[in-house]
């Protein structure tokens, strides 16, 4: 099991923003995470990686308890995320956004970065190497030298998730990867997610795209009001009435 | 006024200003520290290199330190001791949101100065120390002092320029961009923010005290009064005249700025104007910045997009 979660809470106040939450995400999976405006799922991904405090709750890693460890710790471990607005670095290039991703690089310490070592060198050569590969793949390998503020939203949110691979994650929780991305990219998207997958990552998603998590994903959960109200496959959610009711508001019976 | 002598005045006030403003380049132009007291640390190291160096007081003065130890432990001890103070200052203020940062930081300059004046067992008070030493002295003349002086900073600013410029285009330097450009991606990237945000506070409150070590060799006289907020807003202003986040920009804007303001001082004019008309200095200065906002807003010089040739070498 890759991740798992046991009765992850979180409260606002009064408000149970994530209430008692239980999930496990199988390893080489791609799971979803579906649900109406306001359910709690980006404030769920915000606990398990550890960018709001935890109240209630575990979160296992790769076996390991990760609760409470500050985000870069999470991160150090393999476990990655995004954000659900496009996050670039707006005023470094294409490239930089890739090369400064990778972990424990040797020039990040102040004497290394004075005394330029032969093996930072070496590094960031293999650094530049595969982020330029991984430009080629995402087909922005002839903006490499652009700031990222030039690049639409789409080529931003793509580039997030090349820059994100960087760090060699282990798996990576995309929080609406398709959000303002227009169809021409999504499709690109889609391809280079599940190529992805086919390389041994996992990957836990958020998204609003129901066809798009329909397609892409192995098991979805769908959470509404801060609870997990389903669990299966997407043939299995497409039928389930707890969902449809969320989803098109059964309060009025 | 001999015209030599008056430019390698000014050209050694630039260039201890322009380390000034390499230093806190790298706080707020390449990191995002807005550091609005940024003097402290330009006055920490004016101070210790003093101290350091000044003989033993006798029994009746009122301060009680002076180690009477060469010039050069002062210009090392200078940044090194403003690094510290930097460390202390941003254990607690580093963990702030940046509005609260920039206010806490211009509170440390303002306190600070009245520390110094009123702390007088280490600083003689308001009297402050005068008639300061300067570096070999004794070796030249003193109209010939003057251009060696100029000299000296000049060669200090090359290497502050070269070793600043080192630390920015490094796989740390670009960490501290990302810092910059958005601190919850450098979390979810597995990078320590706070770790990085100390580091260039330290790095840059370091600049500040070898450029405040300069300074008051270059006027042999440390003071209270001398450590006001406009020490901070010379390096803001040169900053944002000469480019955001660009070394280069950060030495030219230091230059331009100063000389604009020192060449002020050529226009004649009748004793009973000259004092009505002073403050227009200061008017002139904004009447600058305002001009090079509107039509600069990135400064004379941009920052410079890494180019792919550059990296990974």
């Amino acid at each position: 099991m890759m991740l798992q979660m046991r009765n992850v809470s979180k409260n606002f106040g009064g408000l149970k923003a994530v209430d008692r939450c239980s999930l496990e995400v199988e390893e080489r999976s791609i799971t979803g995470l579906i649900g109406p405006n306001g359910a709690g799922k980006t404030t769920l991904f915000n606990v398990v990686t550890g960018f709001l405090p935890i109240d209630g709750g575990g979160v296992h890693f790769k076996g390991e308890d990760i609760t409470g460890l500050p985000p870069y710790g999470i991160a150090m471990e393999g476990l990655v995320r995004t954000f659900q607005t496009a996050a670039g670095l707006m005023r470094m290039t294409v490239l930089e956004n890739l090369m400064v991703a990778p972990q424990n690089q040797e020039g990040e310490g102040v004497l290394r970065a004075i005394f330029k070592t032969k093996n930072q060198k070496e590094e960031q050569k293999r650094n530049k190497e595969k982020a330029l590969q991984i430009l080629n793949t995402l087909d922005l390998y002839e903006k490499r030298d652009e700031w990222v503020e030039n690049l639409s939203s789409g080529e931003i949110k793509l580039l997030e998730v090349g820059r994100q691979l960087m760090t060699n994650p282990r798996m990576l929780l995309l929080d609406e990867p398709m959000f303002g991305v227009s169809p021409g990219f999504q499709f690109r998207m889609l391809e280079y997610l599940r190529n992805l997958r086919k390389k041994g990552l996992t990957f836990f998603i958020i998204e609003h795209n129901l066809s798009f998590v329909m397609s892409i994903s192995d098991i979805i959960y769908v959470m509404d009001f801060g609870q997990l109200i389903a669990r299966g496959t997407p043939e299995e959610i497409r039928k389930d009435e707890k969902v449809i009711a969320a989803y098109l508001g059964g309060g009025e019976e | 006024m001999d015209i030599g002598l008056f430019l390698a005045g000014v050209i050694s006030l630039a260039g201890i200003y322009a380390i000034s403003t390499l230093g806190y380049n790298l706080q707020f132009g390449q990191t995002g520290l807005v550091n609005l007291g940024y003097v402290a640390y330009f006055a920490v190291g004016a101070y210790t290199s003093v101290i350091l160096t000044i003989p033993h007081p006798g029994p009746h003065a009122a301060y009680m330190f002076g180690f009477g130890l060469p010039m050069w432990v002062g210009f090392i001890g200078a940044p090194i001791a403003a690094a510290i103070f930097a460390y202390l200052v941003g254990l607690p203020t580093l963990r702030l949101g940046i509005d609260y940062f920039v206010v806490v930081t211009f509170a440390v300059g303002e306190v600070l100065r009245y520390v110094l004046s009123n702390e007088a067992w280490l600083t003689n008070g308001l009297t402050g120390f005068h008639s300061l030493a300067q570096p070999f002295r004794e070796s030249f003349g003193p109209l010939v002092y003057e251009y060696f002086f100029a000299g000296l900073v000049i060669i200090i600013l090359v290497a502050t320029y070269l070793f600043v410029n080192r630390i920015c285009r490094s796989p740390f330097g670009r960490a501290l961009k990302s810092v910059r450009e958005n601190e919850s991606v450098c979390l979810s990237l597995g990078k320590k923010v706070s770790s990085y945000k100390m580091k260039s506070f330290m790095i840059g409150a370091a600049v500040a005290g070898l450029a405040g070590s300069l300074y008051v060799r270059f006027i042999t006289l440390a003071r209270p009064e001398i450590f006001i907020p406009a020490v901070t807003f010379t390096a803001l202003l040169s900053m944002i005249i000469g480019g955001k986040g660009n070394n280069k920009g950060a030495v030219l804007g230091t230059f331009i700025f100063i000389f604009a303001v020192e060449l002020t001082r050529f226009f004649q004019v009748s004793a009973a104007y000259a004092i009505r008309i002073s403050p227009l200095r200061t008017l002139a200065t904004g009447i600058m910045l305002i001009v090079i906002l509107r039509y600069l807003p990135q400064g004379i010089i941009k920052e410079a997009r890494v180019k792919g040739e550059e990296l990974g070498r």
